[in-house]
């Protein structure tokens, strides 16, 4: 499916207009970018490394998972929010981007990933899940965030 | 879904995006050494 259309109607609508013109606004935009990135990634480190039996040993991993669940969802609301008005600026730039779409496409696995797969998985005892399905889990879900975070720097640079 | 299902689903999925994952920084990583390589010789 070809998504020319969106990114067309994205250049040519009232937040490209808005980006464009008002830097500073941009500017504000992309630091709530940044933070929420830098919250996500914390909770899927501190999540994912407590499933691996790393970090926070000493507490239940149904509470460090419940805890940072809430903050992730948070931060991704506010990254998608975010990127959404940051691409605006420069929407038929990133269509023509192979790193762009790299992003959006783990992006969508690691949605995929943690609504579908991880959360209903997790909502079992712990004690009750095979341990390598935890540690395989907690493994790809770095290996996914990483990913996204990762070619989404490689934008700049491509 | 039961858990023997989700555990199934886990290890199906994450063997696909690790192999992928792989591949793709792989690649990455190949090109920038390329690059290197004809900048630097």
């Amino acid at each position: 499916m070809d998504l020319y259309f969106l990114f067309d109607w994205l250049d040519h609508s009232f937040l490209a207009q808005m980006s464009k013109a008002y830097g500073g606004v941009f500017a504000v935009v992309q630091m709530f970018h940044l933070l929420s990135m830098s919250m996500l990634g914390g909770m899927v480190l501190v999540g994912d490394l407590r499933l691996l039996n790393v970090l926070l040993t000493n507490v239940p991993s149904r509470v460090v998972i419940d805890n940072t669940q809430r903050w992730f969802s948070l931060a991704l609301i506010v990254l998608i929010l975010s990127g959404i008005f940051m691409s605006s600026a420069v929407a038929m730039k990133l269509y023509y981007n192979e790193m762009f779409w790299a992003k959006m496409t783990s992006l969508g696995i690691g949605i995929l990933f943690v609504y579908a797969i991880r959360r209903p998985l997790l909502r079992y005892d712990h004690a009750s899940i095979n341990p390598w399905a935890l540690r395989l889990m907690a493994v790809t879900s770095i290996t996914i965030w990483f990913t996204v975070a990762a070619s989404g720097r490689w934008i700049g640079f491509s | 879904m039961s858990r023997n299902v989700l555990e199934k689903i886990v290890f199906a999925f994450a063997t696909a995006v690790l192999i992928s994952a792989a591949w793709f920084w792989i690649g990455q990583v190949g090109s920038v050494l390329d690059t290197l390589r004809l900048a630097y010789g």
